[in-house]
């Protein structure tokens, strides 16, 4: 049977895998964006799995939901803030910013929708409130605006660092 | 010569030798409990809803070897309800976070769910001392 530590190991490389393959996809225009981000989605989502198994979450629980990302991707990005010693200002706006665009990665997965609210996602078509279908290739998506500004930037930086961070423990 | 090596225990305490003077040089680097509330205090400075930092303990003591990590409990009223997750941290000794880390996050309400034990930490977990608030939290420099 496997350790825990095996488990988050496993984890982790498979989140570098993805997120690898992610900024692969970035640099290429004709890639849709709803593909790009999947591997971001699922790159965050392994992240913090590696997280919780390191402390002997049991992987049957962690592999039952994808509603992670938002409440536990903060909270390890904060790890990176606290370890760069950013001015409070800086790190709370980032703070602030990272828990916005968490949430919205996380809606990404198709299982996550917030009660019907949310039924915008990365793989399959969804109809709106009023009868019109949207297919995740032409939908715009939030996470693709915010991940251009200066704080997006910022963050896939704090996701890559703690993946390596993470991959070379 | 001496080949320079260093070595860093996950625990609290940090030992190298030094290649150039050739000497045993052991480095005292910060205290578990230095550690725990240099990490609440960084929290408190740049989450506007943390209201309380607990440490966590183990009900057999074990908490007290260096190599067991510490364990905070928040209490954020900016964080969801999902119920006890415990998220690990490596030690980051280039940060001077020379112990590794285990972060559960509860809302407030939840951490009255805690209290009174309706909702339970892991197993072998207990509530212990809480860390202080400084006095200038959240935002400013």
């Amino acid at each position: 049977m496997a350790t825990a530590e095996e488990w988050a190991k496993g984890y982790v490389r498979q989140a570098n895998a993805d997120f690898r393959r992610f900024q692969f996809l970035q640099s290429d225009g004709a890639v849709a964006e709803c593909h790009k981000l999947q591997f971001l989605q699922m790159a965050c989502e392994k992240l913090v799995k590696a997280h919780l198994c390191a402390t002997g979450t049991p992987p049957e629980f962690v592999q039952t939901s994808h509603a992670y990302i938002e409440k536990t991707l903060p909270i390890v990005l904060r790890q990176k803030l606290v370890e760069h010693r950013l001015p409070a200002k800086k790190a709370t706006e980032l703070l602030k910013f990272v828990k916005r665009l968490a949430g919205e990665i996380e809606v990404l997965a198709p299982s996550v929708d917030r009660a019907g609210k949310r039924p915008d996602n990365c793989e399959y078509p969804w109809e709106d409130q009023n009868g019109k279908l949207h297919t995740p290739l032409d939908w715009s998506f939030v996470p693709s605006q915010l991940l251009v500004i200066s704080n997006g930037r910022t963050f896939l930086k704090l996701l890559d660092a703690a993946i390596r961070d993470l991959l070379g423990s | 010569m001496v080949r320079p090596f260093r070595s860093v225990y996950h625990g609290c305490v940090a030992a190298s030798i030094s290649g150039k003077a050739g000497r045993l040089e052991v480095v005292k680097m910060d205290g578990k409990d230095d550690v725990a509330k240099r990490l609440a205090q960084e929290h408190f400075k740049i989450e506007p809803g943390l209201q309380r930092v607990l440490r966590l303990s183990r009900t057999d003591g074990g908490d007290d070897l260096a190599a067991e990590p510490i364990m905070l409990l928040e209490v954020n009223a900016d964080t969801i309800a999902t119920g006890i997750q415990p998220l690990h941290f490596g030690p980051a000794p280039a940060h001077g976070i020379t112990c590794s880390s285990v972060i559960i996050e509860v809302t407030p309400d939840e951490f009255r769910q805690i209290q009174d034990r309706t909702l339970r930490l892991p197993s072998g977990w207990e509530l212990g001392e809480e860390l202080p608030k400084p006095a200038t939290a959240t935002g400013a420099d």
